[in-house]
């Protein structure tokens, strides 16, 4: 991953953009990544626990709780790994948009 | 094919700019792929998590150590030197982690290429104290080594930046110890309910 977003970023840098379009990519493909992450965090997150808490927010939310249930969501490292393989998608797109305005 | 010669433009596409062209095909890309799968309800929990968080920062910060600190009890790491490291990247990276980890996932990997070197340290460092606690608990005899190998080899995502004899953990330790040594607590050997 960290590959393919040096080689994206080489391009951009090399491309002819204004540096403010440049920042916007960046911004596009930052968002890109994130918004990859809290799809499969709740796809592992233990139901049970996102129930209880999600039943009663403000009773329940603390930062144990909190905590808990993000460390026990990505404890085995295979949330982390699914994040990492869509953000590979993500930035396969983003080469190919890229090629498809002829930055390449 | 050189710069400018973009392959054929979409009808739909051809009165916007270069950028928002490309802006949209990713935008829709992630859209197709990632629908908003968090719920109102569930938003509401993180919601009320942040607002809290923004109204107790220091309280979050003071529990963020205490997992970390049992699991160093645990294996037994109660060298301070090491107590600082991961204390300090605890307090650099697991707020990160815990607060974003839409962002410290994502940005430790992209802050890295734009430049913003010390959130990709947080954001790795993070990620490396998870492992260590993981491993601490797991293979206590172990020990130093370990915690070390995790805190200065994870970071490969920014061995570029820091390539040299300057480490990540000589980042960690110019950077972010003087902030967090006087907020650890002392814990001994023999004294380990400290």
């Amino acid at each position: 991953m960290e590959d393919k977003l040096r080689a994206i970023v080489t391009k951009i840098e090399a491309s002819t953009l204004k540096d403010e379009d440049k920042e916007e990519l960046y911004a596009t493909i930052s968002e890109g990544l994130q918004a990859t992450v809290w799809p499969v965090l709740l796809k592992y997150m233990p139901k049970e626990q996102l129930e209880y808490l999600a039943a009663d927010p403000k009773g329940r939310v603390t930062v144990e709780s909190y905590a808990k249930l993000i460390e026990d969501t990505i404890k085995d490292g295979v949330a982390l790994k699914e994040i990492e393989e869509f953000m590979n998608k993500v930035l396969e797109e983003v080469e190919k948009a890229l090629a498809q305005e002829g930055i390449k | 094919m050189a710069e400018g010669d973009a392959d054929q433009v979409k009808p739909e596409m051809q009165t916007l700019s270069r950028v928002e062209r490309i802006k949209a095909e990713i935008g829709k890309w992630v859209e197709s792929q990632m629908p908003p799968a968090v719920g109102e309800r569930y938003k509401k929990t993180f919601t009320v998590f942040a607002e809290r968080l923004a109204a107790n920062r220091p309280e979050l910060l003071a529990k963020l150590q205490s997992p970390i600190e049992t699991a160093a009890k645990v294996a037994g790491l109660l060298d301070p030197v090491i107590k600082v490291a991961v204390g300090a990247a605890a307090l650099y990276g697991g707020v990160t982690l815990l607060l974003r980890p839409d962002l410290a996932v994502a940005l430790g990997s992209s802050a890295v290429v734009l430049g913003k070197n010390a959130l990709a340290a947080g954001s790795a460092a993070a990620v490396g104290v998870y492992k260590f606690v993981e491993t601490g608990v797991k293979e206590s005899g172990k020990r130093i080594k370990i915690i070390f190998d995790r805190l200065t080899g994870f970071p490969e995502l920014v061995k570029d930046d820091f390539a040299g004899p300057y480490s990540p953990l000589d980042k960690l330790k110019d950077d972010m110890i003087p902030k967090v040594v006087p907020k650890l607590p002392i814990v001994k050997p023999g004294n380990m309910s400290a």
